[in-house]
């Protein structure tokens, strides 16, 4: 009798999992724990590491540097942000705010062909194809990119052979004529750092747009053309607003980047400074840790600012 | 009265698949016409062809006598209620059913208390602000019904409109359906697979099969006169009868359609058949017969009494229900 009822346990309850499997019942048991064995190491790392520092940074710009000794004086004061406010820092912030802002108008608009393309004809091997070209720039190394386009913008560069052998040489003169966005050259001017930046980042662009739009039914947009609306109108009311999201991630992206990246300018551009040169400049030479600290709060802030912003706007709606 | 969708030979081809292949049509104006038939018979194509988001590979498509292949959907006085309805989530309701107005520039207070008209037509006044999410699928359904009705169209087109709406809500909009096109007036064209929706609505049905179409007529045509054994099989599930059964009993040639419905059973005196399944339906019971070797669906009422799985049963029918198949 016994017996027969142990034989019966073994067919309700499969055993021989060992070890492992004993661990894995107290898991089923307990989900929390499993929970909590995954998240802390990110969290730690995210948490403490991370946010830590950045909480740090912010701290250093509330302090100020003593201009005689250039030691930092650990006195809390607004003094240093000040400083952002003085012309030539303010100079700085300016351009790389716009520099960004055009940046992502201009990978929105260079994106979006791309992206539709793909989400919405591209299938198997042309989806491949459209993954590998869009990834591949960025599997290659950022100095070695940017080298690259030195050579295709400069005076002896490429471009300037293609002008000369098609006789539109006056064309590029001109173009390069034109005050703050022209210069000697296309390497040397703002044209070329917007170029070399829109092409850095625009796979950030691509990719989010891509999966937004790739989400958007097709047969929304032959609703909307039943009901009246002409191709440009179901952009405009349908496809832009449901894509909005992917558009607001990819910007993310592309303007924050471009807000802080200190690399791109230095090489290719009028030698000006943006904002994260003068983070580098003065959180090395210069030592002044304070002002770095504040420049590093200006692209956080607007960054939020702008996020606020595209909430308002309902741009998070579609979501 | 001139016809209000006219095909001309039409065709449609996805490679080499003729998912529509040289069907002639003539929809009335005002008329409730139905295309019936299987997934991928082309009914859902040729519909596609009237909105204008295929076009046709050849022949030539009137609206209200007027070609209409090469006029972009936008341009045409038609519109379509979507399987699963394609309600902007972006927008409210009262948005959503504004929509064709708003892309004509019709000024928002205006636009909006048509809207709210349209709504309160299909019984969903004052749910305007609401989003199409916090809908039920029945509510959901009336709005796209209210958004494509708002602009008056000429035709109006729907895509399995009730399919994915339970039983008890798919009767009562059925109903709903019939009294709104009867007291608009608009020429409705309802693409379906369901073949009780297409009898207990239509004016009119074309049974599609195969990309042609199979048979065209009233849902009394369709059901009691199948003019092929595909009609037959698929409106109804009518018994066929092969060519040498029908020969056997009524002396008549070719084959011949005998709906459930017409079979009796009889003390004595009828033909015998083995009962090989039955189930219970609540108002009838539908038997699984085996009439001389060939398979036969009976739906009989209650009263029959109890019959057992593999017992003979006794059989009959009044011959004019048997129905011959022309061109079989």
């Amino acid at each position: 009798m016994n017996n027969s009822a142990n034989d019966r346990r073994g067919a309700v309850i499969s055993a021989g999992f060992g070890l492992a499997g004993q661990i894995s019942d107290v898991f089923w048991r307990k989900p929390v724990i499993l929970l909590l064995l995954m998240l802390t190491p990110p969290l730690l790392w995210l948490g403490v590491v991370y946010i830590g520092s950045l909480l740090a940074l912010l701290a250093q710009s509330f302090f100020s540097i003593d201009e005689f000794s250039g030691l930092i004086n650990y006195h809390l004061t607004l003094k240093t942000y000040g400083e952002l406010l003085n012309p030539a820092n303010l100079d700085i912030i300016l351009r790389t705010v716009l520099m960004a802002a055009i940046v992502t108008l201009a990978s929105v608009i260079v994106a979006f062909p791309v992206a539709f393309y793909a989400a919405r004809y591209a299938r198997g091997r042309w989806k491949a194809l459209f993954y590998l070209g869009v990834m591949l720039p960025l599997w290659s190394s950022y100095l070695v990119k940017i080298y690259a386009w030195k050579l295709i913008l400069a005076k002896e560069g490429i471009l300037n052979w293609f002008f000369e052998l098609t006789h539109l040489k006056w064309l590029l003169d001109a173009y390069l004529a034109i005050p703050l966005i022209g210069g000697n050259s296309l390497s040397v001017s703002y044209t070329g750092t917007f170029l070399v930046f829109l092409y850095v980042w625009l796979p950030f662009m691509v990719l989010p747009m891509q999966a937004a739009l790739e989400r958007v039914p097709a047969n929304f947009l032959e609703a909307s053309s039943d009901l009246g609306a002409t191709p440009w109108q179901t952009f405009r009311n349908v496809l832009l607003p449901l894509a909005l999201p992917g558009v607001i991630a990819g910007s993310i992206f592309t303007f924050s980047l471009t807000l802080g990246d200190y690399i791109i300018p230095q090489i290719i551009g009028s030698s000006r400074l943006f904002i994260g040169q003068a983070v580098y400049s003065h959180q090395g030479t210069a030592g002044n840790i304070p002002l770095a600290a504040a420049f590093t709060v200006v692209p956080v802030v607007i960054m939020g600012f702008y996020l606020w912003m595209a909430k308002r706007k309902g741009a998070f709606d579609a979501l | 009265m001139k016809p209000a969708v006219t095909f001309i030979n039409v065709s449609r081809y996805f490679g080499s698949v003729k998912a529509v292949n040289e069907v002639d049509l003539a929809i009335q104006e005002g008329e409730f016409f139905a295309m019936l038939g299987p997934s991928g018979s082309g009914k859902t194509t040729c519909l596609r062809l009237i909105a204008g988001f295929e076009r046709p590979t050849g022949g030539e498509i009137k609206i209200l006598d007027e070609p209409i292949q090469d006029i972009p959907p936008y341009r045409r006085n038609v519109n379509t209620v979507f399987q699963d309805y394609a309600l902007f989530p972006h927008l409210s309701v009262a948005e959503n059913v504004a929509y064709a107005l708003m892309i004509r520039k019709v000024d928002k207070k205006q636009r909006l208390q048509q809207a709210e008209e349209a709504l309160e037509m299909v019984r969903l006044g004052g749910y305007g602000d609401r989003r199409p999410s916090q809908l039920s699928g029945g509510q959901r359904q009336r709005v796209a019904l209210a958004r494509a009705l708002i602009g008056k169209p000429a035709v109006l087109l729907l895509d399995e409109p009730l399919g994915a709406l339970d039983l008890k809500l798919r009767e009562e909009m059925q109903e709903e359906l019939k009294q709104l096109q009867r007291a608009l007036g608009i020429t409705f064209v309802f693409v379906t697979h369901d073949q009780s929706e297409a009898l207990s609505m239509a004016d009119r049905i074309a049974v599609f099969n195969e990309g042609e179409i199979a048979q065209i007529g009233t849902p009394q045509d369709i059901y009691h006169r199948p003019e092929t054994e595909f009609v037959a099989n698929f409106v109804g599930s009518s018994n066929v009868l092969p060519a040498a059964l029908v020969r056997q009993m009524s002396g008549r040639t070719g084959i011949a359609s005998l709906r459930p419905e017409s079979i009796r059973v009889v003390a004595e005196g009828g033909h015998t058949a083995i009962v090989t399944a039955k189930s219970f339906l609540g108002s009838a019971t539908r038997l699984s017969l085996d009439l001389y070797g060939a398979g036969f669906n009976a739906l009989v009422d209650n009263s029959f009494g109890s019959v057992e799985i593999g017992a003979p049963i006794q059989i009959d029918w009044d011959d004019a229900d048997m129905h011959l198949i022309e061109g079989a």
